[in-house]
């Protein structure tokens, strides 16, 4: 591959997005035409298609066959500092949150829940399985794990709506998560999560493992969420004190 | 190396410093355990146990029937610290090396006025480099910082440079950094230089680094391959 290639396509992305800020396109507004467009930037037909291949993929287009090409709105953004709630750190986003509840049970904790949590094994833990929308759009599906000697009668709790799990813990239970701990992978989507999602056109998802830890250090609830990466992007400011 | 170490940790520590150093890279397989026990006059259950450490390390993978491998571990890249790709990677034992793709000069225009807040016919210097852990290809990483706040960047060679050595004799001190992390689908020609299908999946890191007069000093984005490389972040 030649050194020329390797900007090429940045730089006819860099004017198919010169192009959309210069004509104040908003989300959802077409591109012009394949023709129109090559004139204009005067390049062959073959870097535009992949140029715009790339933004399609990146989520910054969509196309729509037989209508053309769309400009795609902006993700949604989680700010993972000073937001530890998805409930409230959403909803101060002034994006509309919440959440169906697909299950709720107590179980006994596995080697992988005992030891995120720092119980023995087979200590009883709730499982909080929920369908998260933001704006009314699902963008995960996230299980929780909450010991149940932490939390009695948790489970008469209903977290269907807009009841935040993180407020009912600090408020009836006196357990505020001071700290949580992210891990961030990517994973492929099963035809069943694809569905449950609302059938995104990528099979491609975040994959999040957090754990909440109290300011006296105490693992108080573990969570696994599965994220549209197509909606959804995780967004973190680092500044020089925050090293740990 | 400490001579009143154990000599299992020993020799993990010289296996540790000849991969990190490059003398065996991805893929390689290392001498077998007898080899190693006779060129070192040691017994081969040490050099298993040292084989089993770094193995714990994801430094080396051992398959049955054909040996042990250089392999890398799977990195956590820790969103809290202001780091550069090298340092996260050098810090678990992985020996990083850079082909610079792309290096120059060019206008800001729009797109690099607007993210670097600098006026359209500001020089700016970019570079484009494909980053390789123990040889194998990690992420690409596009930079661009704006020329007037490191004039005479153009001659480092970012092979062996990096964006942080040209800040630290700048006197820039980087104070925050801005970044958003998505998961994208890779098209050509990242996805071939990342040794990927296309179509595959990839995070994608885009930052700012603000210094500390406050200034935009450095617009990044890398594809990082979702193989070798997980993020982690804690938040208060």
């Amino acid at each position: 591959m030649s050194k020329y290639t390797q900007l090429a396509s940045e730089n006819v992305r860099e004017l198919i997005e010169e192009y959309i800020d210069e004509h104040h396109l908003a989300p959802h507004a077409p591109l012009p035409s394949e023709r129109r467009l090559c004139e204009a930037f005067d390049i062959n037909r073959v870097a535009l298609r992949k140029a715009i291949a790339q933004m399609v993929n990146e989520d910054r287009l969509y196309t729509i066959r037989g209508k053309g090409t769309f400009v795609a709105p902006a993700k949604y953004l989680e700010s993972t500092i000073s937001c530890i709630s998805f409930t409230r750190c959403w909803g101060s986003g002034g994006y509309r949150v919440r959440s169906d509840v697909l299950s709720f049970d107590v179980s006994e904790a596995n080697i992988k829940i005992s030891q995120t949590l720092n119980l023995s094994l087979g200590t009883p833990v709730y499982e909080l399985r929920r369908l998260r929308y933001v704006d009314e759009t699902p963008i995960s599906i996230e299980t929780s794990y909450l010991p149940v000697s932490l939390y009695p009668d948790l489970d008469e709790f209903d977290f269907s709506g807009t009841l935040s799990l993180y407020g009912v813990l600090e408020e009836h239970y006196g357990i505020k998560i001071a700290r949580q701990q992210q891990t961030i992978r990517t994973m492929t989507l099963s035809e069943k999560e694809k569905l449950m999602l609302g059938s995104p056109k990528s099979d491609h998802a975040f994959y999040t493992v957090a754990l909440g830890i109290t300011g006296d250090g105490v693992c108080a609830e573990h969570s696994l969420a599965i994220s549209r990466s197509d909606l959804y992007a995780i967004t973190y400011i680092a500044d020089g004190s925050s090293g740990r | 190396m400490n001579a009143n170490q154990p000599i299992y940790q020993q020799l993990a520590d010289l296996l540790r410093e000849k991969i990190a150093d490059g003398e065996y890279v991805l893929g390689d397989a290392l001498p077998s355990e007898r080899a190693m026990a006779d060129r070192y006059g040691i017994s081969h259950l040490t050099v298993r146990k040292s084989f089993a450490l770094l193995e714990e390390e994801g430094l080396l993978i051992r398959i049955q029937g054909k040996g042990t491998f250089v392999t890398i571990p799977r990195v956590s890249m820790d969103m809290n610290k202001i780091q550069g790709f090298r340092s996260f990677l050098e810090n678990k034992g992985v020996h990083v090396t850079n082909e610079v793709l792309h290096c120059g000069l060019r206008k800001a225009r729009h797109k690099y006025a607007k993210l670097l807040k600098i006026d359209e016919n500001d020089d700016v210097f970019e570079c484009v480099r494909l980053r390789l852990g123990n040889g194998y290809p990690m992420a690409v990483e596009y930079n661009a910082v704006p020329y007037q706040y490191v004039r005479g960047i153009e001659q480092y060679d970012f092979k062996v440079y990096s964006l942080h050595d040209v800040y630290a004799s700048h006197d820039i001190q980087i104070v925050s950094e801005h970044q958003m992390l998505e998961v994208v689908k890779v098209t050509n020609p990242q996805a071939k230089l990342l040794r990927l299908d296309e179509n595959s999946c990839v995070f994608l890191l885009s930052s700012f680094s603000v210094d500390s007069a406050g200034r935009v000093v450095e617009f990044t984005k890398i594809y990082n391959s979702d193989e070798r490389i997980v993020f982690y972040v804690a938040a208060d």
